[in-house]
């Protein structure tokens, strides 16, 4: 019921014009003009996230990447280990980063087929996403290729860029 | 006058006011489903089938309301066409059948009685049988089981021309927000899974519906071409009557058949006519089967044919013809669903 609520009647805090404004901003969506946002806009969904409610879990399957819109998200590797005495199973989780404003992630599985999240996602603060996804990607490449083909070349260089990045770590270690 | 005394009092007002509001909707629901229910799933099938036409004019920058208003003119306009045409004449067929087919099922009961009077001194067996009135019976309880059921608006000019058309402009038009709206009732926790569900009934409604339609519309083409040729009288009629009923999986087509070869015999009194028009059939229905449904059917729903056959009885002991023809997607809808949840937690 609570769920329900927070996404289905809650109060309206963000209005239209600030997630267009967070839309536009988006590295994934920057080649896109006014008319292309507005139908983005039509498309993307939002969700609210109460403080410590997690945004998806490590090994689930994933649709799609999100944009904090509001809020603040931490990104978390989550291992289990057994206790050798006790033989009971124990948590770790190990923060890999915080997100704020405007960040965004997830966004590999919105071109990985039968993609799994390799972290887990969880809302430090009470936040709002902004969530798009693999079906709204296939249904935006069907009827509008060219926001299609716009949005998936700035995934490329998104994908490059971090590969690029963890190549260098790699090397340095 | 402060009415609350905090904030969280107010909010308590406003989700128990918001419950209230939801159950007595869903009473509402339950009451009127039956009169909404099939409705509703025509529109919903009629609003796949606009769909990609829609699409397309919105890919050139048309707004969806105004795609499906220019559909809604242009198949006007081509109705408007077809009663004024001397080619097509569907309705006078059909007037003249209405006339013809109590005459032709008369001639062939007494055809069948004066066999029985012929033989029944010599085959003792055939003297108690009464097959006239056995046939009669038969016909009568398979109106009522079938024919009876489907509800009765179905010829209710304000359901056709005024109901359904109008929920499917909307159905169409609004399908995105209808979807978000939907979403936006689930849990987080079950977003996502919902998403991806959503989008495979919508794949596989979208691709079984248009599919059908497809085949039903060649196989009525391919009929019409071999009736035609043979020279079968009502051959457009016979041919509609064979794409319709070819909705219904492996009983429509057996169904579209009888018309066919009645009237063939009637109006030649040749067994061999009646051959060739069975043929007709038959050729219509083997391109079906090997051309037709592997092309418009890349991945066919995998159901047995005995729970097709089940399915179809079911949905017509429910809704008549109606439910015979929506009981295989609706199974389909209901297995993906379940296949696709089971395989989630699986995972």
């Amino acid at each position: 019921m609570k769920y329900l609520w927070i996404n289905f009647f809650s109060k309206k805090e963000l209005d239209k014009k600030f997630y267009r404004t967070v839309l536009k901003n988006n590295i994934l969506f920057n080649d896109l003009n006014e008319k292309q946002i507005n139908i983005l806009e039509k498309i993307v969904h939002i969700r609210n996230y109460s403080s410590g409610e997690y945004v998806f879990r490590q090994g689930k399957p994933g649709a799609g990447f999100f944009i904090i819109a509001h809020g603040k998200v931490v990104i978390q590797k989550e291992n289990i280990n057994i206790d050798e005495q006790s033989e009971k199973e124990i948590f770790e989780n190990t923060i890999i980063t915080t997100l704020k404003d405007s960040d965004f992630f997830g966004e590999v599985s919105l071109v990985e087929e039968h993609s799994t999240r390799t972290a887990s996602a969880k809302a430090i603060v009470y936040s709002t996403l902004i969530g798009f996804f693999k079906p709204d990607l296939l249904e935006i490449m069907k009827v509008y290729p060219i926001i299609g083909m716009k949005i998936l070349y700035r995934i490329t260089q998104v994908l490059s860029k971090r590969l690029i990045e963890t190549t260098k770590e790699l090397e340095k270690q | 006058m402060k009415i609350f005394t905090n904030h969280i009092e107010r909010e308590t007002f406003y989700r128990m006011s918001f419950l209230i509001v939801i159950f007595v909707f869903f009473i509402l629901f339950v009451i009127f489903l039956p009169i909404f229910l099939t409705p509703i799933l025509l529109s919903i099938i009629f609003a796949y089938i606009l769909m990609p036409i829609v699409n397309f004019l919105e890919k050139h920058s048309i707004p969806r309301g105004i795609s499906v208003l220019i559909i809604y003119i242009l198949v006007a306009y081509v109705l408007f066409i077809s009663l004024q045409s001397s080619y097509l004449r569907l309705f006078d067929q059909f007037s003249g059948l209405e006339t013809d087919i109590p005459k032709i099922v008369d001639e062939q009961l007494q055809n069948i009685q004066n066999f029985e009077n012929k033989y029944s001194e010599t085959y003792s067996i055939i003297k108690n049988f009464d097959s006239v009135n056995k046939i009669k019976l038969f016909f009568k309880h398979s109106y009522d089981a079938v024919l009876v059921n489907t509800p009765r608006w179905i010829s209710s000019i304000f359901y056709l021309f005024v109901f359904i058309p109008f929920f499917t402009f909307f159905f169409v038009k609004d399908a995105r927000k209808i979807r978000n709206w939907i979403l936006g009732v689930l849990p987080n926790k079950f977003f996502e899974s919902g998403l991806q569900i959503m989008y495979d009934i919508n794949k596989s409604m979208t691709h079984y519906i248009q599919g059908r339609i497809w085949e039903a519309f060649i196989v009525a083409i391919i009929t019409y071409i071999g009736l035609l040729i043979l020279g079968v009288k009502y051959a457009i009629l016979l041919a509609v009557i064979a794409g319709f009923l070819n909705l219904i999986p492996y009983v429509g087509p057996l169904v579209a058949v009888v018309p066919g070869l009645l009237i063939a015999y009637y109006y030649s009194n040749s067994l061999w006519y009646v051959f060739l028009t069975g043929c007709v059939y038959g050729v219509a229905q083997l391109l079906d089967t090997i051309l037709i449904i592997p092309v418009l059917f890349s991945r066919i729903i995998n159901i047995h044919p005995v729970i097709v056959v089940m399915l179809i009885v079911v949905g017509g002991y429910f809704l008549g013809v109606l439910g015979m023809v929506f009981a295989v997607p609706v199974y389909s809808i209901i297995k993906a669903v379940t296949d696709t949840i089971l395989a989630r937690i699986s995972s």
